[in-house]
């Protein structure tokens, strides 16, 4: 009996410390991260998320895309050792487990915006130094480069998913399925309009920056750029007349064109250029001189031949005889080139001379504001800045289109332009302009593939990429675009 | 006692539980499968709404349990309702069940050996032309992006299209058809006679006997004749201003109406137009000559970055070429395929120039895989390659061979050996030869053309020094030349750095006052082993610079 209660006493105390000791343990916060709840309570941190915005776009996955399905299926580069995946995409072969289609950076961006747009609130309610105006224009940046990456997502795969709420804990839909190419356009455009008066006409600190933020500029160039491909050109008139309102973008000088724009970069013609302070991978792995993934396709060449002084030519927009884009691969009129360890470059996405032709195009094809004489004047300044002589079309709506495409083809070669200016033309009325994609099969033919090459290109479907397979395995609910159902 | 009755009874308990035990093998009549994905049957079972047609196709004609074994097979199956239409015009019935005559049957088997191919071939790999692999009768499939659209559209022998494509199976590729596809069974002329867009040729091929030679499917030695036709339409012929064939006779031979006499220029005319090689448009060589049936001619094919020309005159002028019409092209049928030229297609005569002849890649039988690599054959198999002693030789092809096309004929044990040449325009030549030589066991032959001894005696023994090698200059002295740059294994090691490789130099001066296919023969001084790689004839030609043996196609 007298060792039963000694027994007693051991148990008891025994299960009593267990009982006690559980709470701590079951506490599963981690110990060497920060949480949603423990992030989000002041102005630096939200800083940083929208910084974490900017970088989500500064890496080879995001801007290879940018470069890439703006360029592969028009006309202006051929491959020197292109993959397979790139190859296809240049006859416009698509199919859906090219690993080219994944739009999953895009995304990425797209999710870091709307963790900004959640959370931004909750922390300025904690911060005393967090004022009202700085918020908005935190909110404004993250919306502006959200509706850029939406824009690219819709130029090129015409409908996606629209996701506007933050993917931050598991109650939200994980499998949305995709909207209407008008509701993202809509939603681009609200957004937009809503985030100018917000944004910063600038920044002080320094050119990069100035050039390196969302500003006004950069939001109203979006959305002369939204408005023209959506058919509104009263509209995109207008933002672009906002944007020259602002005072604050000239055309560098011509002989400074390539210098300030490109090589050096932050131009006062520059709107909005990713920064790098780091070696630019996507430009150097596709554009080192002495190892280069693309070249500038023979016709290109011709293309500057009809101006002589044109100062866009060699050793500005392409290098001869060693067949580079010296746009990016160049230093300086010599024709000395960066080496290995010298890709710093910017990658413009917008600068003064492009919205200046956008809003050439709105003057053309508007019918309450059309204004072919203002149309001239704007191509002209382009023209004249490059070449040294005017430009001598005759005032008429077709002669300034063609001679519009041929100045964008000329100013922004290797931009990543190209294939949706071709796109933008040629799919005015219902396709009346299929031409102009139906003769890129021809520049890609060789002696035996023209007809396969031309019936890739032949379906006006073809044009929009294919949803990635993996999210289409993923994703119930995704449906795959048309040409690419089999 | 009463322990050793435990015992008994214990033992005999465990005895029983051992052997229930035991015999519960958990893998007893299962059947293993390396992968769970599905076979091409399994497959088409589960999708009995789009296939049950073709599976009672593939259960009749006995093909159902192949289809499940290991392999990588391309299937074009044609969907339920594909069947349905065919089954009901061809023999009138509205289920393959009601098909019960034996010959509807071997029929079937046809048709399921025609829509199977032995590779696995994804729509990745289809092209305008034919597909790299014949189909188990032995034909080739085309594919055609003529229609617009992208793969989506393909359309496969020229009229059935793609209902679903590319879905992989554990043991090949099936690509459902929104048709049946007929198999081949008539020749190119009747095809082209059936399709009813030539008219004014197919009545030139009848006068001149020239269809009956064209509709020959096995030659007289049992292999398969494969004809290329280039044909000129009846819209090309009126472009010419030729509206029928009294036209077209009294053009080309007036007043002769013989036409079956191989010396009437009629019968020259058909002749030209067809070959024995078998070639797509594809298929056309990059820059060299194609053999005619009529004898000692030739078309001259070549591609630039964008186009196929053929029988382009080097004046310097444009347009002076002919090419191919590729809608009114690549008709296929049992013996061959057909093409529809541009304009009239008038013998041509070319001006001498560098030909290199691959003693296997250039021979019809290798084009059209009747003969393949490894696999020994006598010397009927071939049509333009005799040697005595009769006995089975092969050829040898592999990717790491530093051989032109990666291959060479491996002969050895034959007292002569002989090949028809490509046909030569008349001309001046350097004539040099390539084996792989450089060892002792190698063949000492003697080289003729067309019958008369020529150069000294090729010397396969001969090693680095004998021929002088590396040395240049000393080669050319020795009669021998580096091989050539360009030529290359796998692995990038070129003929111009294998000793082996060289080149001899059979002559320097061959003179060919005719354009004609010439006989060249090796006759035997030292038995040995003669892997021959290729034979070159090179213009002699006043302005030209000296041979630099990068590449052949400078």
């Amino acid at each position: 009996m007298k060792q039963n209660i000694f027994k007693i006493f051991t148990i008891i105390p025994v299960i009593l410390m267990t009982l006690s000791s559980c709470t701590g343990y079951l506490e599963l916060e981690p110990k060497d991260n920060l949480t949603q709840q423990e992030f989000w309570k002041n102005k630096e941190q939200v800083s940083a998320a929208l910084a974490g915005c900017y970088g989500s776009m500064n890496q080879a996955a995001f801007t290879d895309k940018v470069l890439l399905w703006g360029e592969l299926r028009a006309e202006m580069l051929v491959s020197v050792r292109a993959g397979g995946n790139q190859l296809n995409m240049m006859k416009n072969y698509m199919f859906p487990s090219n690993a080219l289609v994944s739009w999953s950076s895009f995304y990425k961006t797209i999710n870091h915006c709307n963790l900004v747009l959640t959370f931004a609130d909750q922390a300025q309610a904690q911060d005393l130094s967090f004022t009202e105006q700085e918020l908005n224009r935190i909110k404004a940046e993250a919306l502006t480069i959200r509706s850029l990456a939406y824009f690219i997502l819709v130029k090129n795969f015409k409908e996606v998913p629209l996701i506007l709420t933050s993917t931050s804990n598991n109650q939200v839909d994980f499998y949305p399925a995709k909207s209407t190419e008008s509701e993202i356009i809509t939603q681009i455009i609200s957004d937009l309009e809503f985030a100018v008066d917000d944004l910063n006409l600038g920044f002080s600190q320094s050119a990069a920056h100035d050039k390196g933020k969302m500003t006004k500029g950069a939001a109203l160039s979006i959305l002369t750029d939204v408005y023209l491909w959506n058919e509104q050109y009263d509209e995109s008139i207008d933002a672009s007349n906002r944007l020259v309102n602002l005072g604050k973008y000239n055309l560098v000088d011509g002989s400074e064109w390539f210098n300030q724009i490109f090589f050096e970069g932050n131009s006062n013609e520059g709107i909005f250029e990713l920064q790098f302070d780091d070696i630019f991978a996507t430009i150097n792995s596709s554009f080192y001189v002495g190892n280069p993934v693309y070249a500038p396709f023979d016709g290109i060449i011709d293309l500057y031949q009809e101006f002589p002084d044109d100062i866009r030519a060699n050793y500005a927009t392409f290098g001869s005889p060693e067949n580079s884009v010296f746009k990016y691969a160049g230093v300086d009129e010599t024709g000395r080139y960066r080496a290995q360890d010298e890709f710093y470059n910017t990658f413009i996405f917008y600068r003064y001379a492009d919205v200046l032709l956008m809003q050439a195009e709105a003057y053309i094809l508007s019918s309450n504001n059309k204004d072919l004489n203002k149309a001239y004047d704007l191509i002209n300044q382009i023209h004249q800045r490059a070449t040294g002589v005017p430009l001598n079309v005759p005032v008429l709506e077709n002669e300034l289109l063609n001679a519009l495409l041929l100045e964008r083809q000329k100013e922004f070669a290797f931009e990543g332009k190209r294939w949706y200016d071709v796109l933008r033309f040629a799919k005015r009325n219902n396709f009346e302009n299929q031409d102009l994609i139906l003769i890129l099969a021809e520049v890609k033919a060789g002696p035996d593939d023209l007809e396969q090459i031309l019936s890739y290109y032949s379906d006006t479907e073809s044009y929009y990429l294919p949803i990635y397979q993996n999210e289409i395995n993923l994703n119930p609910n995704l449906r795959q675009n048309p040409y690419y159902e089999n | 006692m009463k322990t050793k009755k435990n015992i008994v009874w214990i033992t005999g308990l465990v005895v029983i539980i051992l052997s229930i035990i035991s015999c519960n093998d958990d893998l007893d009549r299962a059947t293993f499968f390396t992968t769970d994905e599905m076979t091409i049957i399994e497959t088409l079972e589960a999708n009995p709404e789009i296939f049950s047609s073709y599976i009672e196709i593939l259960e009749k004609t006995e093909f159902y349990n192949s289809l499940k074994s290991y392999g990588n097979y391309t299937c074009f199956t044609p969907t339920n309702e594909a069947v349905k239409a065919y089954i009901k015009e061809k023999w009138n019935v509205a289920s393959v069940s009601e098909i019960t005559n034996p010959e509807d049957i071997e029929f079937l088997k046809l048709i399921v050996k025609f829509h199977t191919i032995p590779t696995g071939r994804l729509t990745s790999g289809f092209v305008e032309g034919r597909l790299a692999d014949t189909t188990y009768t032995g034909d080739y499939l085309t594919t055609s992006f003529l229609k617009g659209g992208g793969i989506a559209n393909v359309e496969i022998n020229r009229g059935v299209g793609l209902d679903e494509y590319d879905i992989r199976s554990s043991n090949g590729i099936i690509h459902a058809l929104d048709g049946v596809l007929s198999p081949f069974v008539d020749p190119v002329p009747v095809v082209m006679e059936k399709a009813g867009k030539h008219t004014i040729f197919v009545e030139a091929l009848k006068q001149t006997g020239y269809y009956e030679v064209f509709s020959v499917v096995f030659n007289e030695f049992g292999s398969k004749n494969n004809f290329t036709i280039l044909a000129e339409s009846d819209e090309v012929y009126s472009q010419e201003g030729i509206n029928s064939f009294e036209d077209l006779a009294n053009l080309l031979s007036p007043g002769d109406t013989d036409y079956a006499n191989p010396d009437n220029e009629l019968n020259r005319f058909v002749g030209y137009h067809a070959t024995q090689n078998f070639l797509y448009s594809r298929n056309f060589p990059d820059d060299a000559f194609v053999n005619t049936v009529l004898p000692r001619n030739a078309w001259k094919s070549f591609k630039t970055d964008t186009e196929l020309r053929i029988n382009e005159t080097e004046t310097g002028e444009n347009d002076t070429w002919t090419s191919l019409i590729i809608e009114d092209s690549n008709y296929p049928a049992k013996n061959g395929v057909y093409h529809t030229v541009n304009k009239l297609f008038t013998i041509f005569t070319p001006k001498p120039k560098h030909i290199i002849f691959d003693v296997v890649s250039d021979q019809p039988e290798y084009q059209s895989r009747l003969i393949r690599r490894n696999q020994n054959v006598p010397s009927t198999a071939w049509e333009f390659i005799r040697w005595f002693p009769e006995g089975n030789k092969r050829y040898l092809q592999q990717s790491n061979r530093v051989n032109l096309n990666n291959n060479i004929l491996d002969v050895g044990g034959y007292a002569w050996i002989e090949f028809d040449t490509p046909v030569l325009p008349k001309g001046k030549y350097e004539m040099l030869i390539s084996s792989n030589g450089g060892n002792r066991a190698r063949a000492i032959t003697q080289i003729y053309w067309d019958g008369e001894p020529i150069g000294s005696v090729y010397d396969l023994t001969l090693g680095n020094s004998g021929k002088g090698y590396p040395d240049e200059a000393l080669m050319e002295s020795r009669g021998w030349r580096h091989g050539y740059r360009c030529i290359t294994n796998n692995a990038g090691t070129s003929q111009y750095d294998v000793a082996g490789a060289s080149r001899f130099i059979i002559t320097k001066e061959l003179l060919c006052p005719e354009q004609k296919r010439h006989v060249f023969r090796m006759e035997v001084v030292k038995a040995g082993g003669t892997p021959i790689d290729y034979i070159e004839w090179i213009p002699v030609d006043d302005n030209s610079g000296p041979d630099d043996s990068e590449c052949y196609n400078d």
